[in-house]
């Protein structure tokens, strides 16, 4: 699993089926995936330095469904 | 003509039945218009987290609502949202658990993300004894209809510009019910917004990892937050306020919610048909003091009780 903040833009292009988790932010986005994007702003190793950095909780991260236009 | 405190010698501090017929909510007495049940004020709580800004309350006298996962329970409160449109973050709506314990600890939880528009609710022991479920309110996608009609909000999201159905003074009744069985399947766990159910839940089983083994033990409970740490997760603009906080031990009919939301206009719960089954019911309007089940929610902070 990869875990990234990246633009919108670089967001709606990333795989849909390939993303966990997606939090959007005003002009970014804060996502989990298994694909590999290089275009990022941040990149973490685990879910654990993505919530510190964000402020989202863990088990927030873990356990929210992605779903696609939703 | 002054304040009635006796009938017929005997102290009258209520009057409920006229003619051994309920009465809920306005009757005449000579003539003139009497409410036997006021709601004038709700609780606020503040946008700031940490416990001294919190609603919340440690339950000691096992008042009837320390629930495991096999137990049937509803759980129902008013509310009137204060986040607005650029919140991006989460608002605890109900949180219970034991006292002391973090999220994991006998949890019962409700939480709406404003950033994917979602009701959660979900039960746990541990994280790896858990499960949950969610509704979505801006689709009109078939799985999604029924939430989408009973919420009214259109394609846009929960906030305090758009509070979508709301009963009076916008403040909107939010009830889970669930069944005896262990996991948030949609056949065990409903959602009614207002008197309307939401449809299924998003997931059929539950979204289940192990199976939850809960204790019985006293619980402590938050408004507007989590229970423990910083009491995180309230909103952001405004206050979001809560009124007519009901905990019944027992799985509430679609008719029960119907009858408790009343088109709109609280009722006394303590004359609800399911009254029996009312373990903790707090009104909000001078404290917040029980009215059922015995337990004080301390308000601190820039939380307060307000009118509605």
């Amino acid at each position: 699993m990869n875990y990234y903040i990246v633009t919108k833009e670089v967001f709606e292009n990333m795989i849909q089926g390939d993303i966990t988790f997606a939090h959007h932010l005003s002009d970014t986005c804060i996502v989990t995936s298994t694909e590999d994007v290089s275009d990022t702003l941040h990149e973490f190793a685990n879910t654990t330095e993505l919530a510190n950095h964000t402020g989202l909780d863990e088990w927030e991260i873990d356990e929210t469904e992605y779903l696609s236009g939703l | 003509m002054g304040t009635v405190s006796k009938l017929t010698g005997v102290l009258a501090t209520s009057i409920s039945k006229v003619s051994g017929v309920v009465i809920t909510s306005f009757a005449k007495i000579a003539g003139q218009l009497v409410s036997l049940f006021t709601n004038t004020n709700a609780v606020a709580k503040s946008i700031t987290v940490t416990d001294a800004q919190s609603i919340r309350l440690h339950d000691t006298n096992a008042m009837g609502v320390e629930w495991d996962q096999s137990d049937d329970f509803s759980i129902s409160f008013w509310v009137k949202p204060g986040w607005n449109s650029t919140h991006s973050s989460s608002t605890y709506l109900f949180f219970m658990n034991d006292i002391g314990g973090g999220v994991h600890d006998n949890t019962i939880r409700m939480w709406y993300k404003r950033s994917n528009n979602r009701l959660n609710v979900d039960w746990r022991s541990s994280s790896t004894a858990k499960t949950s479920q969610f509704w979505l309110f801006h689709s009109q996608a078939a799985a999604y209809v029924d939430s989408y009609n009973a919420a009214g909000l259109g394609a846009s999201y929960w906030s305090s510009a758009n509070r979508g159905n709301v009963g009076d003074d916008d403040y909107t009744m939010i009830t889970i019910t669930k069944g005896t069985g262990t996991s948030s399947a949609f056949t065990n766990l409903d959602l009614y917004w207002n008197g309307t159910t939401c449809g299924n839940g998003f997931y059929s089983s539950g979204n289940n990892t192990g199976t939850p083994s809960m204790g019985n033990n006293d619980r402590q409970i938050a408004l507007g937050s989590s229970t423990y740490g910083t009491y995180n997760l309230s909103g952001n603009a405004a206050e979001t306020k809560f009124d007519g906080l009901t905990m019944w031990d027992k799985r509430l009919t679609a008719a029960d919610v119907a009858e408790l939301y009343n088109s709109g206009t609280p009722i006394d719960a303590t004359t609800h048909s399911a009254s029996s089954d009312l373990k903790g019911y707090w009104e909000f309007e001078a404290n917040g003091n029980a009215t059922v089940g015995g337990e004080a929610f301390v308000i601190s902070g820039n939380s307060n009780i307000e009118v509605r």
